[in-house]
């Protein structure tokens, strides 16, 4: 018997020879030393082959099971999402400060006294912006988020090189007693340690609602007429019912601020247009884009990354920033983009 | 009929959807094309279902691959093989190098080589590999052979590359 051709000795491999053709060529192996070489280079070529082509593994979005490597991540590196504060939060600074002011002796006059008051004189209100002597930032409650996403992101209050590093413990809520020479009411105190002691907690309930939002955006997406209340419903009853809302909207805008990359060499803050190697680059190898929408530029201030598209509605920006493993983003989308559209892109971030 | 076609959705979507994706390296146009493959299956519903919903999605890629490139398909690349959120920068930067790699040996073979290693990374045997590519099933070893060994060879040849650069 001649040696065995290349496809043979394959289709041993994969065992597609015919039943009454494999003795012959197992004999055949049996006393070729040459084939029984090349036989067992085909199986390593055949090993190694079947290992590329599993290597392009269809990504996944974010699944059950990543849930809890995703917790134990969020508390180092948070990822913020719009809609993702819970609204406990809100709720927990809003008694936290309200109880301080309203049970606050005759050393009420702390720093969160500007605060409380404003609290007091109007409850509907978000909490005023109050300098930290921490670090902690606020965000500027009197701009809309449409307002704000007109304006430069450097220029909206942050205190520059005061930003906590990224892989600092999660960013709570605006601590009411900012500073830790003076003295606070014991309440005020004990609320804010509370407030400190929740973020696990907190970030487990916060990954639970994301996720359930996850989901309900994906089944309106596959099935928006059969989803029934849309999210955009869900999300003004959430509003008018107190959870949620504007309150916990500006917080997270907070919350956001002290996620981003400071920018401490002025240089650096100037924007300037680069393109998608370089923006992948400056983000550690990835990018997030807006599935369905062709970016029409990629600008980059600092370390954060701007995708712009050009929308019906206007210029759409998703920022981006590495914070420690995760890639933090934001949507800045159009003023004039009704909610649905904002859903929708939010929904496609990929 | 569209509960047949139900049932092959239920039962070969995600391969198809997997083939695909490896094929084309776009998560969204592999989700799109295996839309498109199941309803042109519920307007001509098929004999021998696997191979003919291979066959079709194959030829729908090919079809698209003789159109111009679209804007932002590169980009589409970078997005389909964003990376999770498991691993450290480094290590997330390292996966997609090496999948940059292993994609760009995949697109030296020729396209029967190519399609047929990824029909058979899916469980198909020698004859479904050649009713699906037309082919005789005694050149479906060879056919293996040939595109497992360049597939390899030209991605050792891009790793060495690699670590050279490096």
């Amino acid at each position: 018997m001649s040696h065995l051709d290349e496809g043979t000795l394959h289709a041993l491999l994969d065992g597609e020879i015919a039943t009454d053709s494999v003795e012959p060529v197992k004999q055949h192996l049996a006393t070729c030393s040459d084939c029984q070489q090349r036989l067992d280079e085909a199986r390593q070529f055949r090993t190694e082959a079947l290992g590329l082509v599993e290597i392009l593994e269809v990504p996944q979005l974010v699944t059950a099971a990543l849930r809890p490597q995703l917790r134990s991540s969020i508390p180092t590196a948070r990822a913020p999402n719009r809609w993702s504060m819970p609204a406990a939060w809100a709720a927990t600074l809003v008694l936290a400060t309200g109880v301080g002011y309203l049970l606050r002796g005759p050393m009420g006059a702390t720093p969160e006294e500007p605060v409380a008051r404003d609290l007091a004189v109007n409850p509907g209100r978000p909490p005023a912006p109050v300098p930290s002597e921490v670090g902690e930032v606020v965000a500027n409650p009197s701009l809309t988020r449409q307002q704000k996403a007109k304006l430069p992101r450097e220029d909206d209050g942050m205190p520059k090189g005061r930003v906590p590093a990224v892989t600092s413990p999660p960013p709570g809520p605006p601590k009411t007693n900012t500073s830790v020479d003076q003295p606070s009411s014991p309440v005020v105190d004990s609320e804010s340690k509370k407030v400190e002691a929740s973020p696990a907690a907190a970030n487990s309930v916060a990954f639970d609602e994301v996720a359930a939002t996850s989901e309900r955006r994906r089944q309106e997406q596959q099935a928006p007429r059969a989803a029934g209340r849309s999210l955009a419903a869900t999300r003004a009853s959430d509003t008018e019912s107190g959870r949620g809302g504007a309150a916990a909207e500006k917080l997270d805008k907070a919350v956001l601020r002290l996620d981003r990359p400071a920018l401490p060499n002025p240089a650096d803050q100037r924007t300037r247009v680069v393109s998608a190697v370089v923006a992948i680059s400056a983000l550690g190898g990835s990018i997030r884009l807006v599935d369905g929408l062709t970016p029409t530029r990629f600008e980059q201030t600092g370390e954060v990354i701007r995708v712009i598209y050009r929308t019906g509605f206007g210029i759409l920006a998703l920022e981006q920033w590495r914070a420690g493993e995760l890639l933090a983003h934001e949507l800045i989308s159009p003023a004039t983009a009704p909610s649905d559209s904002v859903l929708a892109w939010e929904g496609r971030i990929r | 009929m569209t509960e047949f076609v139900a049932e092959l959705f239920a039962q070969y979507k995600e391969s198809l959807e997997r083939m695909l994706y490896r094929r084309t390296g776009d998560r969204e146009r592999a989700e799109e094309l295996t839309q498109e493959v199941f309803a042109r299956a519920v307007a001509t519903p098929p004999r021998n279902p696997r191979p003919w919903l291979f066959a079709v999605a194959l030829n729908l890629v090919r079809e698209e691959g003789r159109r111009a490139t679209r804007q932002g398909r590169r980009l589409e690349l970078y997005r389909g093989e964003h990376p999770t959120m498991t691993a450290t920068p480094e290590e997330e930067f390292e996966r997609a190098e090496n999948v940059t790699r292993v994609r760009a040996a995949l697109n030296l073979l020729n396209e029967r080589d190519r399609e047929a290693l990824l029909l058979q990374a899916e469980g198909f045997d020698y004859e479904e590999i050649a009713q699906t590519l037309g082919l005789a099933k005694g050149a479906i070893g060879t056919t293996l052979a040939r595109a497992r060994r360049r597939l390899v060879e030209a991605y050792r040849a891009k790793e060495g590359r690699h670590h050279v650069a490096s």
